[in-house]
């Protein structure tokens, strides 16, 4: 991480520091591209964008949470390649492959799999950052550079999709 | 446990099972700080690049703001002016300044010239500059506060030019059609005279004649009948109105050296 008395301009050799952090960050991020992408690959490759932006601009005071910006960064690759016509997603009957350890939880994931492709991009952004990354509704806001009540409402009506498609969800409601 | 507690341990659980990164750690950070390497190369590249260029338009900006308005625009041809070749005249001049092919030492100071009996009456909005293969001529459309004049100077081949007026003022004639001529100055080698039109009424111009060492002539030219920006004619102050005056002008002529000693 970037030393916190670090001065505006101060040329340093920020090599050790990045490593440091991008060993660390890097799962992390794949995880949370997969989980925005539903694909492993596309999810290394946004990842290594990442890093590659975040070596960019390491050492930069205006950067005040790398964690943060990297956060950023990845969901903001993740929006790019959607707009990609090449890489926009397509509603498909096929689920995607997923590796198999149990029969009953790789339907699940299938599932879940399956219908987090089904929710919009913002919405899967929301879910994924909301209650994947745990940031609060307040921190996605800024994130996706949307009103809090927006990511409420997007919140909630993507939850209330899962719970349809996952009941189990949706039971613990009233057991809460 | 929450359906948020649990919608959070779904997640965790579709990403437990995680492959293998396809590229090895050190390849990928050895790619991430390459290339992070040229998008900061690229980043101070085109902040440089956009650090000149706004220097560039602030210098332009204050050069367009700092060179006077008479220096600017492109006026349409004078109703009239026959010219061979039309450019557009730098704003600033000076005798060492680089110029272009078609102008000559005359030019900068006939330009000169102009300008100083530009002076005298307000500033030129806009400025022609007619390049003869005998001569050259600058034509500035003033802006004064009576209103506007054209202001003409002009060096050609042609011999003879104020002898010609001379002729035609000698006696001070009015034709029928309100046209007349008055001389105002008669010298040997230079001669100012005012021709007033009647048509339409109030048009009155200026004609200062010089010889000129090589056998040609200098015309200085104040006419008050004047082609608007938009094409309409319109009568202006006369050159007296406008602040222009004849011993002015004859020392103007007089100090440009483009003229015979005035005799």
């Amino acid at each position: 991480m970037p030393s916190p008395d670090r001065r505006e301009g101060e040329v340093l050799d920020d090599t050790p520091d990045f490593r440091e952090w991008a060993v660390a960050a890097r799962p992390r991020l794949r995880r949370t591209g997969f989980l925005l992408t539903g694909d492993w690959h596309l999810a290394e490759d946004l990842t290594q964008e990442t890093l590659v932006r975040m070596y960019a601009v390491w050492g930069r005071p205006s950067v005040h949470s790398v964690d943060g910006y990297a956060r950023t960064t990845l969901v903001n690759q993740y929006r790019q390649v959607l707009r990609r016509p090449s890489r926009r997603e397509h509603v498909s009957d096929q689920l995607p492959e997923v590796p198999v350890t149990d029969r009953h939880d790789h339907d699940d994931r299938a599932v879940l799999l399956a219908a987090l492709a089904d929710l919009g991009p913002s919405q899967r952004a929301i879910v994924v950052l909301r209650y994947w990354e745990d940031l609060s509704v307040a921190e996605v806001a800024q994130l996706l550079r949307v009103r809090e009540g927006t990511v409420k409402s997007q919140a909630s009506r993507a939850l209330a999709y899962l719970r349809a498609k996952l009941p189990e969800l949706a039971v613990s409601r009233e057991g809460a | 446990m929450t359906d948020d507690q649990r919608l959070t341990d779904r997640l965790a659980a579709l990403v437990s099972d995680e492959p293998p990164f396809e590229t090895d750690l050190g390849t990928a950070l050895w790619a991430a700080e390459s290339g992070g390497r040229r998008r900061r190369a690229r980043a101070t590249a085109i902040r440089t690049t956009s650090v000149i260029l706004t220097a560039a338009a602030t210098f332009v900006v204050a050069l367009v703001i700092w060179w006077p308005a008479s220096s600017r625009a492109l006026p349409p041809a004078p109703a009239g002016t026959t010219s061979v070749t039309r450019a557009v005249v730098e704003p600033t001049l000076s005798p060492t300044a680089t110029r272009t092919s078609t102008s000559t030492p005359d030019a900068l100071v006939l330009r000169q010239l102009l300008d100083r009996i530009v002076a005298q009456a307000g500033s030129a909005v806009k400025m022609t500059k007619d390049q003869y293969p005998d001569g050259v001529a600058f034509t500035a459309y003033v802006r004064t506060k009576a209103g506007p004049v054209d202001i003409g100077v002009e060096k050609d081949g042609s011999s003879g030019g104020v002898g010609y007026d001379k002729h035609v003022c000698r006696d001070g004639l009015h034709g029928p059609d309100g046209k007349g001529c008055g001389a105002l100055l008669m010298h040997d080698t230079v001669g100012i005279w005012e021709v007033t039109n009647n048509s339409p009424t109030g048009r009155r111009r200026l004609t200062a004649a010089a010889d000129t060492p090589g056998g040609g002539t200098l015309w200085v030219t104040i006419d008050n009948y004047v082609e608007e920006p938009d094409g309409n004619k319109v009568v202006g102050p006369s050159w007296q109105e406008a602040g222009i005056t004849v011993t002015e002008v004859r020392a103007a002529i007089a100090d440009s050296g483009l003229a015979l000693p005035d005799r």
